[in-house]
């Protein structure tokens, strides 16, 4: 599978998201990251159910059928502790990576 | 979802998973209900709930594959995993590798030999087409031949008959034996084995020449120029697979025969074992093998109804069952058969036997008729072995789970799901049994050349073609998967069912469980006890059975004695001066140094062939169903004097009975008590093959044909008096030293006399009696062997639960010896844990062995001599050796156990 740039910041996306609100299905996370990133970034379907399979095959999270406020079925998402301590790192590498594109990027206008 | 799911996926990506699907439904569910209550009209809001998908089979698609690979990714990870653990711990790792290695290495050897002989196809075309034509067992019809298995062979008219009016048989074609040829190849006077075939053996078969041509009906004729076609094998050893073999010509058995062909390589002959040299038409038997046949002098086997000669094999058209065929061929052949069953004098005329065909796919079957019992059990015997082998294994990993208690914790701890973790310690322990597969295919190789040098040897040497092909890569690769299951599960279940808490607290290994733990690995080396008391059991049987065929009474001196043979018959002596030739090898035999007497007969005692006569005793009358066949060996003078066969009664045999003197003969108590219960038969008469016969003598009972079985009714009469069909001689010669030492000056003496007279079978009679066990010897060593790899096995693996027993007790050792227990009271501890492990093993592998045996004792009755299939001897020693390894086994554990020192041990707690 090809890996695109972006892939460890949806991973950091969906950690997060997980991790701030316990379990949540698909489209919850979806609306949740529309939501809290002031509509800044969208997640796009297609690269979504994927990246959650991977993470749930790594361990990181687990997946429950429930159903909804609205009496639909879905699959909750939920945080293992694994998927903890991955966010962890996933936040420090985003960090750190923030940094040194900063640090370029200031570096290339000096 | 399940790892064999995801592997589908893999393969049929297109077979969507429902769960992915519904979880893609439920998502653009939601997402239209939204857009619905922002207000868009429901169409539009499923249409821009849908796009925003793209396409969703394909993101389907990448969903699984997502799963898929994933599972390949961490698949491949737990595999480095995995050989990184095995690394870390070498002596762990060689150990568990050495046992499954020795395990699965004697289980591929054995089945290698099974495929060899029972699974392999014949090398021709659509083998499984091909039946052999055998008569059913009937004992009111034993017939007269020469050698061999009576129930193949079929009378040449019948052979036309059924090959001419048969409805259900693409092809019929016959063939004979002829081993022993004598033949004068590039100045060397050799013995070749030769089968005497019909033109259309080849073609029939679908065996294509690698050079020259085919046999063609004209070649199969009376009177055709002598062709031959050679095997491959010789043709490569003999003419250095040069084409100049072609028309060239050979001398065999005397007669010129021009080589026209040479077979396809991978084509041995019919017989899995045994390969032919050289194949001739059947047209050609009056000169090159007149004996064979076993006609009436001036009769022709061709023409004879009662000549049983020729075996028969043919191919079934397509569609046609062997029972249809069957019918077809049993209605021309009783017949064809009938009048060639001449009624004897005062007999019922006798009806043919049934018409019986066999599966010939994979050629004759004889060999698997002698091997298959043995085979079974050896494979049986090689199963207990590995079974063993994992009981070991699997001990190693409880006490390593012990160790790994702590990290499988952790991990459990760090949210790796209990799954996770069984399949991570199954690859490992599959890993470890892979590398055992491999390192066994090693061994399995040694072993299989091993095995088949050792059938190689002497007379009933069996050619075997043992590679490994992909019936045993398969049967091996198995073997490994299984076996790494087997004894990785349990621990894997064990390890995993860690109580957290304690195990996180524990700093160095883990005790939590260990009392469950240290009864797992006692009852563990409990089941291996008892296992290998069953093999060693098995073992005592078959060596015991050895033994007493080895050292039991033949009735003759078999020490000393050098034996060898010539055909003068091929070489074209016949009557007088067939008999002056022996006489002259015999007497120049006797006068060489070293040499006490020397003898001659037509068969050396105890090489597996016999001569069977029909005698009329006068006032004795045959039961309905009695046969009045005796044993018959035409002996030379000095044969009772010379063997060590006692006199009793009468005369021994003298020159003076030669051709022209009335026909006498020698007969065995057996005989005598038979036929002339209560009176001396010395000086009656009766009559063998319609010649009057006087009884002159009567010997001691001596093993003719085979060491098994009661002693049948004998005689010895002199060969001078019936020199007809005899086809060859056999000398023995008693020396006063080492008889091999003799070998070279017996060769002179025989090129002396002729130099076209090739000297064959020339061994010591032990070695002819060794021969005639060689089946035997096999099978004992090999079951001994493995019983022997079993106990060394079951040695390492006590010597494992033993020490870790002690090692855990170090303390409470150190506690008792503190408290003043003396040494005397600390041995006796440890002695009694040993012991009760070993003794209740010993117990239920004596019940174990002894069910198996009344289980088996129908099959394995047959295998044994001069024993009971419950052996008390048997077991008692089978015990005797656990004992001993039991002792050596737990020697280092006891001293370890009396070497402690309380203080260091209290301080250890």
């Amino acid at each position: 599978m090809a890996r695109n740039d972006l892939q460890g910041s949806l991973d950091l996306l969906i950690l997060k998201t997980l991790s701030q609100t316990g379990e949540l299905h698909g489209y919850g996370i979806v609306l949740h990251i529309q939501r809290a990133s002031d509509e800044l970034l969208s997640v796009e379907e297609g690269s979504l159910y994927p990246a959650l399979h991977r993470m749930q095959q790594s361990g990181w999270i687990r997946s429950e059928w429930k159903l909804t406020d609205t009496n639909r079925k879905a699959k909750y998402y939920r945080l293992t502790p694994a998927g903890h301590r991955e966010l962890r790192k996933a936040r420090e590498d985003f960090e750190q990576l923030v940094k040194g594109v900063r640090a370029m990027l200031r570096y290339a206008q000096g | 979802m399940s790892i064999l799911r995801r592997f589908a996926n893999l393969f049929r990506r297109s077979n969507l998973d429902p769960e992915i699907a519904a979880e893609l439904r439920s998502h653009v569910e939601m997402r239209t209900a939204d857009n619905i209550a922002a207000g868009m009209p429901p169409e539009e809001a499923r249409r821009d709930a849908l796009l925003r998908f793209g396409n969703r089979a394909a993101l389907q698609e990448r969903v699984t594959e997502a799963d898929a690979h994933m599972f390949l990714d961490s698949l491949w990870r737990d595999l480095r995993y995995g050989l990184r653990a095995l690394r870390n711990h070498p002596g762990f790792t060689s150990i568990a590798v050495l046992s499954l290695a020795l395990g699965i290495g004697a289980n591929t050897a054995i089945f290698t030999l099974i495929d060899a002989v029972m699974l392999r196809m014949l090398p021709v075309q659509n083998p499984q087409e091909l039946v052999s034509l055998k008569l059913a067992p009937d004992s009111r019809f034993p017939r007269e031949a020469p050698d061999g298995d009576h129930s193949i062979v079929f009378p040449y008219p019948a052979f036309v008959q059924m090959r001419d009016r048969n409805q259900v048989l693409s092809a019929l074609f016959a063939f004979r034996d002829a081993a022993g040829l004598s033949v004068l190849v590039n100045g060397n006077a050799e013995v070749a084995h030769g089968q005497l075939v019909t033109s259309n053996y080849f073609s029939s078969l679908g065996v294509r020449a690698a050079l020259g041509r085919d046999f063609i009906a004209a070649d199969d004729a009376a009177g055709a120029p002598p062709v031959a076609i050679i095997s491959y094998g010789y043709w490569q050893s003999h003419f250095g697979g040069q084409a100049y073999a072609l028309e060239r010509q050979i001398v065999v058995n005397g007669v010129p025969v021009t080589i026209i062909g040479v077979a396809a390589p991978e084509f041995f002959g019919l017989q899995p074992g045994s390969a032919v040299d050289l194949y001739m038409p059947l047209a050609m038997q009056p000169r090159i093998a007149p004996s064979v046949a076993g006609e009436d002098p001036g009769t022709s086997a061709f023409t004879a109804a009662n000549v049983w000669w020729i075996q028969l094999m043919g191919r079934l058209k397509p569609g046609v069952t062997p029972e249809q065929a069957r019918a077809n061929l049993d209605v021309i052949y009783r017949p064809a058969v009938l009048h060639g069953l001449h009624p004897e004098a005062g007999r019922k005329p006798l009806v043919p036997p049934a018409l019986e065909l066999l599966p010939a796919s994979g050629g004759l079957d004889a060999l698997r008729t002698a091997f298959s019992k043995p085979l079974a059990i050896l494979m049986i015997v090689v199963g207990i072995v590995l079974l063993i082998a994992c009981v070991n294994v699997a001990n190693l990993l409880l006490v390593r789970s012990s160790a790994r208690a702590r990290e499988i914790a952790v991990r459990l701890s760090l949210g790796a799901s209990r799954g996770r973790l069984i399949r991570q310690l199954l690859l490992e322990s599959v890993l470890l049994s892979s590398f055992g597969g491999l390192l066994g295919l090693v061994f399995a190789y040694w072993g299989c050349n091993a095995l088949v040098a050792m059938m190689r040897h002497g007379n009933s040497a069996v050619l075997l073609d043992v590679h490994p092909d992909g019936n045993v890569l398969a049967f091996t690769a198995v073997a490994c998967v299984l076996t790494g299951i087997l004894f990785g599960l349990a621990p894997a279940l064990r390890a995993t069912r860690v109580e957290l808490t304690p195990a996180l607290k524990q700093t160095t290994g883990s005790l939590g469980t260990t009392r469950e733990k240290m009864y797992t690995s006692k009852s563990l080396v409990t089941a291996q006890v008892a296992l290998s008391v069953v093999l060693l059991f098995c073992a005592g049987l078959f060596v015991r059975t050895l033994v007493n065929l080895e050292t039991m009474n033949v009735g003759f001196s078999r020490d000393n004695l050098l034996l060898f043979g010539v055909s003068p018959k091929n070489g074209g002596y016949t009557g007088r001066r067939y008999a002056d030739l022996c006489r002259e090898i015999q007497d120049r035999v006797a006068q060489l140094p070293g040499v006490k007497s020397a003898t001659s007969s037509m068969l050396p005692l105890l090489s597996g062939n016999l001569w069977v006569g029909n005698i009329q005793v006068p006032g004795y009358t045959a039961g309905p169903d009695e046969h009045t066949f005796v044993s018959v060996l035409p002996v030379g003078d000095g044969f009772l004097s010379t063997m060590g066969i006692p006199l009793l009664q009468g005369r021994d045999l003298t020159p003076r009975d030669d051709e022209n003197a009335p026909k006498v003969a020698l007969i065995n108590q057996s005989l005598a008590r038979k036929y002339w219960p209560n009176v001396n038969p010395v000086g009656r008469h009766f009559t063998l093959r319609n010649v009057d016969t006087q009884v002159v003598g009567v010997v001691g009972d001596a093993k003719y044909m085979s060491l098994r079985g009661d002693i049948p009714p004998t005689l010895y009469d002199p060969y001078v008096q019936q020199m007809d069909g005899m086809p060859r001689m056999s000398f023995e010669v008693r020396t006063s030293g080492e008889a091999t030492a003799l070998i070279p000056s017996v060769r002179q003496i025989v090129a002396s006399i002729d130099n076209r007279l090739p000297v064959f079978d020339v061994m010591t009679q032990t070695q002819q009696i060794d021969d005639l066990l060689y089946q035997e010897r096999l099978f004992a060593r090999l079951v001994g062997f493995f019983a022997t790899l079993a106990l060394a096995l079951v040695c390492v693996g006590l010597y494992g639960v033993m020490s870790y027993s002690v090692a855990r007790r170090t303390s409470e050792i150190g506690i008792r010896m503190a408290m003043g227990a003396q040494h005397g009271n600390i041995l006796k501890m440890v002695l009694r844990e040993t012991s009760s492990l070993v003794g209740v093993g010993v117990v239920l592998g004596v019940i174990a062995s002894f069910a198996a045996a009344k289980i088996a004792a129908h099959q394995v009755a047959g295998l044994l001599y001069g024993l009971k299939v419950t052996d008390a001897a048997s077991i008692c020693i089978a015990i005797a050796f656990i004992a001993v390894v039991a002792a050596a086994a737990s020697f280092v554990p006891v001293r370890r156990a009396m070497r402690v020192d309380p203080m260091v041990a209290l301080r250890y707690e």
